[in-house]
């Protein structure tokens, strides 16, 4: 025993012919041959992206919506426009009690919300920002692998309002249940059609694909089933019925305190951020531009972060605009109306794609 | 609770800690002054008041205040109204379910004082039961008296010390 690990410290340090002094210059040529991978991890489809995200979304929301209701918004909180008050009141959450109450699974209780934040946004990684920005470059799976990571998050809520063992995160739980049910079938009926128009389920393929004409056009029908999948996936303002304030105390989240519940918030701002990404990628070209007399005008992430901005402040314009279905209006909806429609874009797509048009 | 004592014994000692303690003093003070989330328990009549001061002519989401559904997440009861014997122990109950730190404000002269159920036997005044930071007369009290109520809470959050120095 003590002569293999003899022969293995003399194989990895002295035949290397390496000493402890040249583990510095290892480090600096680690980081400087990694040197794009890493800064992909921390800066652009990792974390300062998506912790921006939520902090400039959030703040941008709650101003949006005071100024869409004639009222001002957060105002003295960091100089003269509230740009502060995101930062304000996760400090707050951080150093605020938890509580967990008697009654509660507290493994689950405390594990559910960090992984509803962390797994939507492992999906994040699987976008192309450009042909060769990808993180996770999986080629043919990128498009299942997505929605696989997406579909598991709802089993997240789940489990955090069941382990919550109160009878309105109870009811919210499988609230989401019908939910994602509902929103999720139509939504991986219309990717499949995408997939079948593009020929690949290859998302960089799939960009590719729209170069002479987005996919919005040929497959409208997909394109609003989609958005609207991305709201009720997203559990955004329509779709809120999980959270339902004024009947649900606040649905599954009601047990949550403190930092838990600064994660559930941030939560549904990263599922918001992920579906949105690719919901872009698939039917408005992702990062793509522009096409203007059929060539498109310059690949560029600057592309997609125009889209982006320009879809996220539609959606947030909806919140002002829409009221709550009820639970039961909701899955009607999904079933009767969403999920055959989904069915009918498949069909017009595979026609198009039998007569050769596309 | 010795074992405590003894470690910020040990901690007060240490050159340098009490400027740490104002620095984490401060950040946490500004922080909680900025993001009030009350809860919004409607006991009584001066609820039409306190929706005014959420709409949009006296906005109070300027100061951060931000009514939540959920009282687990929120720092502060305002108990907009009268409070009967029987309703005073759900508030308490309310109370008692918040996370630290936690305020109640007492909107209103019945809250604070019985105001025109004096002579009531089942009216009682919050602060027999639960502790209150701010009390805001008036029958009902007007927006603005409800914001400057507000305002008086935010200061007396910067001026507490959670960790420092207590004298």
């Amino acid at each position: 025993m003590v002569n293999t690990l003899t022969t293995m410290r003399t194989l990895s340090m002295v035949n290397l012919g390496l000493t402890v002094a040249d583990i510095p210059a290892l480090i600096l040529e680690f980081l400087t041959l990694n040197s794009k991978p890493i800064m992909q991890v921390l800066l652009m489809p990792g974390l300062a992206f998506i912790l921006g995200f939520a902090i400039i979304a959030v703040w941008f929301e709650r101003k949006f919506l005071a100024r869409a209701m004639l009222r001002v918004g957060p105002y003295y909180c960091g100089g003269r426009s509230g740009v502060l008050q995101v930062f304000a009141d996760f400090i707050k959450l951080f150093l605020k009690e938890m509580i967990f109450p008697d009654s509660v699974d507290w493994f689950f209780f405390a594990l559910m919300p960090v992984m509803l934040s962390t797994i939507p946004s492992l999906a994040l990684v699987l976008i192309p920002f450009d042909a060769n920005w990808v993180l996770w470059d999986i080629g043919g799976l990128s498009l299942p692998m997505f929605l696989a990571i997406m579909g598991i998050a709802p089993l997240m809520a789940i489990f955090a309002g069941w382990s919550s063992n109160n009878k309105y995160s109870f009811i919210g739980a499988w609230r989401v249940a019908y939910m994602y049910i509902s929103g999720e079938i139509p939504i991986i009926i219309c990717s499949a059609a995408v997939a079948i128009m593009a020929g690949s389920f290859n998302l960089v393929k799939i960009v590719e694909a729209q170069s002479n004409g987005w996919f919005f056009i040929p497959q409208f029908l997909g394109f609003i089933i989609f958005f609207l999948g991305v709201l009720i996936q997203a559990e955004r303002t329509p779709f809120d019925i999980p959270v339902a304030e004024v009947e649900l105390v606040f649905g599954w989240r009601t047990e949550f305190s403190g930092i838990l519940f600064g994660f559930t918030m941030m939560a549904e701002y990263v599922m918001f951020q992920a579906w949105t990404l690719l919901f872009i990628t698939l039917y408005l070209g992702g990062y793509g531009g522009p096409i203007l007399f059929g060539n498109i005008v310059g690949s560029h992430i600057f592309w997609l972060l125009a889209k982006f901005v320009v879809l996220i402040v539609f959606i947030i314009l909806l919140r002002t605009v829409f009221p709550r279905p009820k639970i039961e209006q909701m899955i009607k909806f999904g079933w009767n109306y969403l999920t055959p429609l989904a069915l009918l874009n498949l069909f017009i797509v595979l026609g198009l794609k039998l007569w050769g048009i596309y | 609770m010795a074992n405590e004592e003894q470690l910020n014994r040990t901690l007060g000692n240490v050159p340098g800690a009490g400027a740490v303690y104002s620095l984490i003093d401060f950040i946490d003070g500004w922080a909680r002054k900025y993001s009030i989330w009350p809860i919004h328990l409607v006991t009584g009549c001066c609820s039409p008041e306190f929706m005014q001061v959420c709409g949009s002519r006296f906005d109070m989401e300027r100061l951060g205040i931000l009514p939540f559904a959920s009282v687990r997440q929120c720092d502060c009861i305002m108990v907009v109204g009268i409070v009967s014997r029987k309703m005073a122990d759900r508030v308490k109950y309310l109370y008692e379910q918040m996370g630290e730190p936690k305020y109640v404000v007492a909107v209103g002269a019945c809250p604070t004082g019985k105001g025109p159920f004096y002579d009531s036997y089942s009216v009682v005044a919050i602060d027999e039961y639960v502790p209150v930071d701010v009390y805001i007369p008036g029958c009902p009290p007007r927006p603005e008296a409800i914001i400057h109520g507000m305002m008086q809470l935010q200061e007396k959050i910067v001026k507490e010390r959670r960790l420092g120095v207590k004298e």
